[in-house]
């Protein structure tokens, strides 16, 4: 019997006999995530110092962590960190179901012809931009728009939903499932298809009807995706994106709008303090990181599916 | 074969998703440019300050420029954003035919930058590699303009101006005040853009932003023109009840027109005697005061809460992207905002359409104190040009900069080239007609500015003549001069001069008080606040704040300058 290779021999001989594979697949990604992911995290060292723009990175003097004592201490940190977990747990609650339930609902439509037309149709606010989307609430939330006409139509009154605080929040998340539910159930509708015809045929015989056919089969054989879905959404849920909050509010709705991203973007790109930023950020980050640790644990504990 | 392409077809896929892929956070791409950066810092640093110019010595009488001032071989990087009306017909300022002749004239190219961002400034700044003339916004920069000094990214031009811009010089001596505004206490650093009038050497000033009125809607409700705020609230509510625009809907008209940014409300608050912001004391004209926390800002707030109660302004102020809408739809009766060029020709349109339509500008209202203030802020954040340490050829520059303010180049920029853009009438300086002519849908102002720098903000003595042509020529045009001016500005603060210590306490304490005070404004105004519940509170709120900090910042700076 010969001798159990080392890691590093085993890895050079792997090297050695598929370098093609590793030189054109496993090379451009790794030198992505070293140029774009890693060496960036230098950068990071300006949260611990007052940055001018002016000097050079080791010019400049360490200040520990006053920026964050700055931010914690400040008095838009409890509204913009709740914000934040706010309307990432709407999302979660609401936004996170949507493609999951259409997936389901749409794999047990027979009409192939009919099932395609509903998921291009459904996939195409995905590729408006962003902006375009935006637009399209504004002018639909205005006092003579689209949501009051039918307001209106039921006998309610008209209003500014923008300006209104209780508005905010429903108008951001439910245009954000508009936009996303299509494109989020592909992955979805892949799990499906990989779903064992089988059993379905199974448990037909056993006299399963079509309902408990999804509840006791389709739901299970997809719950490994939806659970690693959930992890990420949960590391996630710090970073509610600015440019979509940033286009939508005005300082009449920044109580309930105003989240860490926004109050990021205006500190580091308004107010040029990069410093602090850097320091919001980074604390965001960390967050991130401990909810999906955390998220990943509980889930492997539970259901065996995990990232790591 | 057949493998090995569809193995390189892969690959190229895969490298794509990758870098479709990087949408990163805000925080992941500012340092990866802060990282960028640096490194290209690191290579230029050893080449910049080889020279000591500022070891000239100065005080030396100016020897008169001779042009041509290089043989050609001298170029200049000049950074610099580009003007709509010449964007919207050429690629940069190089395709002007002004700067093709002074290219011809001076022997000195420009390359010109026209990529300019607030993210592009300071990631220039950052590069550590600095064009050698640099135009941009400097009030409301990190640490004010003294940051940039201390680090030696521009030059301090207070010796080299009087020996080699001297005519630049004798402009900032005939006019003491703009001097004063326009250095840091006699530190000149600067080229900024004003109007000029050669035969008395007179920097002049024309209003652009005031309040504005449909005369034909006052004269169908048999109204005076408003002088007070309560007129104006009369001609207001008589705006609302009445079918002003004809159409047969009584309740479609907006009486006043307010955008987003509400400014135009803003700038009702002169009337009240403060504004939005630091200001002079309306009473005792020694001391600052913060504005929005004063008694007359309350009366102010209540003023705009009845004219929003009463549905006089429209609902949808505080997220409208902008009034002109409204007033291109003929539905608005009153606003207050600059009579710019777009504003000027959406009124002829609407003319052409209807011929009783008649915007007129109003003289800034009284208010019930007496006040008629208002605050220009148009002078407050000038785009000016300042020369970089990384200039190697900084006399040759400094001529070429202050050709723009000598006699001949003063009318040489404004009005372009002789006989091809402009003729001598009768010793003035008058645009041909010709030049307008085109056949590409351009506007007049596009037009002009192809062949000359009148229309644009540049840094130079723009010959006031150019605005006597361009936006003096009807009667309303006229109105407007005198009815804007009748303004006072006893609440203005003259340009207060900070440390950088200063300046970074200042902002730091500001940004968060901003934030509260925009939103407890609009809440104010919409009733989510009320006016006489809360308004301790809220005062209360902004001094917990730090506010008294901020005042004591401007105060100190306000008394140095009024020591002088």
């Amino acid at each position: 019997m010969a001798p159990k290779k080392t890691f590093f021999q085993r890895l050079i001989f792997d090297l050695n006999r598929y370098k093609y594979l590793y030189i054109f697949f496993a090379l451009p990604v790794v030198i992505y995530y070293v140029v774009f992911k890693y060496v960036p995290l230098y950068g990071l060292q300006i949260a611990f110092k007052d940055y001018k723009i002016t000097k050079e990175f080791w010019e400049c003097a360490w200040v520990g962590f006053k920026h964050f004592e700055k931010f914690f201490t400040g008095m838009y940190f409890t509204r913009t960190v709740g914000n934040t977990l706010i309307i990432s747990f709407l999302n979660l609650i609401f936004g996170f179901p949507a493609p999951i339930v259409f997936a389901l609902l749409l794999n047990e439509v027979q009409n192939q012809k009919f099932k395609k037309v509903v998921q291009t149709v459904t996939y195409l606010p995905h590729f408006v931009s962003l902006v375009v989307i935006c637009g399209l609430i504004v002018s639909f939330s205005a006092k003579d728009g689209l949501f009051n006409t039918i307001i209106a139509w039921f006998g309610g009154t008209k209003n500014d939903l923008l300006m209104s605080k209780a508005a905010f929040r429903p108008i951001y998340i439910l245009s954000g499932i508009w936009a996303g539910f299509g494109w989020g159930s592909i992955i979805y509708l892949s799990a499906l298809a990989g779903v064992d015809q089988e059993q379905y045929e199974a448990a037909y015989i056993d006299g399963a009807k079509r309902f408990q056919r999804m509840i006791y089969i389709t739901l299970p054989g997809i719950l490994p995706t939806i659970v690693i879905k959930l992890i990420m959404e949960i590391g996630s849920m710090m970073s509610v994106g600015s440019e979509k909050i940033l286009l939508l509010y005005s300082p009449l709705t920044y109580e309930v709008a105003d989240v860490v991203s926004t109050y990021v973007y205006r500190k580091g790109l308004e107010d040029n303090d990069y410093s602090y930023s850097t320091a919001v950020g980074l604390f965001n980050s960390v967050i991130n990181i401990i909810l999906l640790t955390f998220a990943n644990t509980v889930s492997r504990r539970l259901t065996d599916t995990s990232l790591w | 074969m057949k493998k090995r392409l569809f193995a390189l077809l892969m690959c190229a896929i895969l490298m794509v998703g990758c870098f479709a892929g990087c949408g990163g956070t805000t925080e992941e791409s500012k340092t990866e440019t802060s990282k960028t950066e640096t490194s290209k810092t690191e290579t230029s640093k050893a080449e910049s300050s080889e020279e000591d110019l500022s070891a000239q010595p100065g005080g030396v009488p100016y020897e008169a420029a001779t042009y041509p001032l290089a043989d050609g071989s001298v170029e200049l990087d000049y950074w610099l954003v580009i003007n709509g009306a010449m964007s919207a017909t050429m690629e940069s300022y190089a395709d002007v035919a002004f700067f093709q002749m002074l290219e011809e004239y001076t022997g000195v190219k420009i390359n010109w930058d026209h990529n300019t961002s607030d993210e592009n400034f300071s990631m220039m700044i950052a590069s550590g590699e600095y064009p050698d003339l640099i135009n941009w916004k400097y009030a409301n920069i990190a640490g004010g303009v003294q940051a940039l000094l201390e680090d030696e990214v521009i030059h301090d031009l207070t010796e080299m101006i009087p020996k080699y811009a001297p005519a630049y010089n004798e402009w900032m001596e005939a006019n003491p005040e703009e001097k004063t505004a326009f250095t840091l206490g006699g530190l000149q650093y600067q080229f900024v853009n004003f109007n000029s009038r050669l035969e008395d050497r007179e920097i002049v000033y024309f209003k652009i932003l005031g309040p504005q009125i449909r005369q034909d809607w006052l004269d169908k409700v048999g109204k005076e023109m408003p002088t007070t705020t309560d007129e104006l609230y009369d001609v207001l509510v008589a705006f609302r009840d009445n079918d002003m625009n004809g159409d047969g809907d009584a309740t479609d008209e907006i009486p006043f027109a307010v955008g987003k940014g509400t400014d135009q409300l803003r700038a009702l608050a002169g009337s009240f005697g403060t504004r939005i912001d630091m200001h002079v004391d309306p009473e005792d004209a020694n001391t600052i005061v913060y504005g929005p926390i004063t008694d007359n800002f309350k009366k102010f707030l209540g003023y705009v809460k009845k004219l929003y109660d009463e549905g006089l302004i429209n609902s949808d102020f505080a997220v409208a992207e902008s009034a002109m809408n409204y007033i291109t739809q003929s539905k608005a009766g009153f606003t207050i905002s600059s009579m710019g060029s777009s504003l000027i020709a959406n009124h002829d349109n609407l003319k052409l359409e209807n011929e009783e339509y008649n915007y007129v500008s109003v003289p800034w209202l009284i208010g019930p104190d007496g006040y008629q203030c208002f605050i220009d802020d148009s002078n407050a954040n000038p785009r000016s040009t300042v020369v970089s340490t990384q200039c190697e050829n900084l006399e040759i520059a400094l001529r070429w900069l202050d050709y723009f303010y000598t006699d001949e180049g003063s009318i040489a920029s404004t009005f372009g080239i002789e006989d091809e853009s402009f003729e001598w009438v009768n010793e003035y300086p008058t645009i041909i007609e010709d030049i307008k002519n085109n056949d590409k849908g351009w506007s007049d102002e596009q037009c002009i500015a192809r062949y000359m720098l009148g229309p644009i903000t540049f840094p130079m003595a723009r010959d006031y003549r150019f605005y006597e042509q361009m936006n003096l020529k009807e009667q309303y045009q006229i109105d407007i001069q005198t009815n804007w001016n009748l303004a006072t500005n006893e609440i203005t603060m003259p340009p207060l001069i900070h440390t950088t210590e200063e300046a970074e306490e200042y902002s730091g304490l500001m940004t968060d008080i901003k934030t509260y005070v925009d939103t407890s404004y609009l809440e104010f105004i919409v009733g989510d606040l009320d006016l006489e519940a809360d308004w301790d509170t809220y005062v209360s709120n902004v001094k917990s704040m730090g506010i008294e900090d901020a005042i004591a910042i401007k105060q100190a700076a306000y008394e140095r300058a009024m020591g002088k």
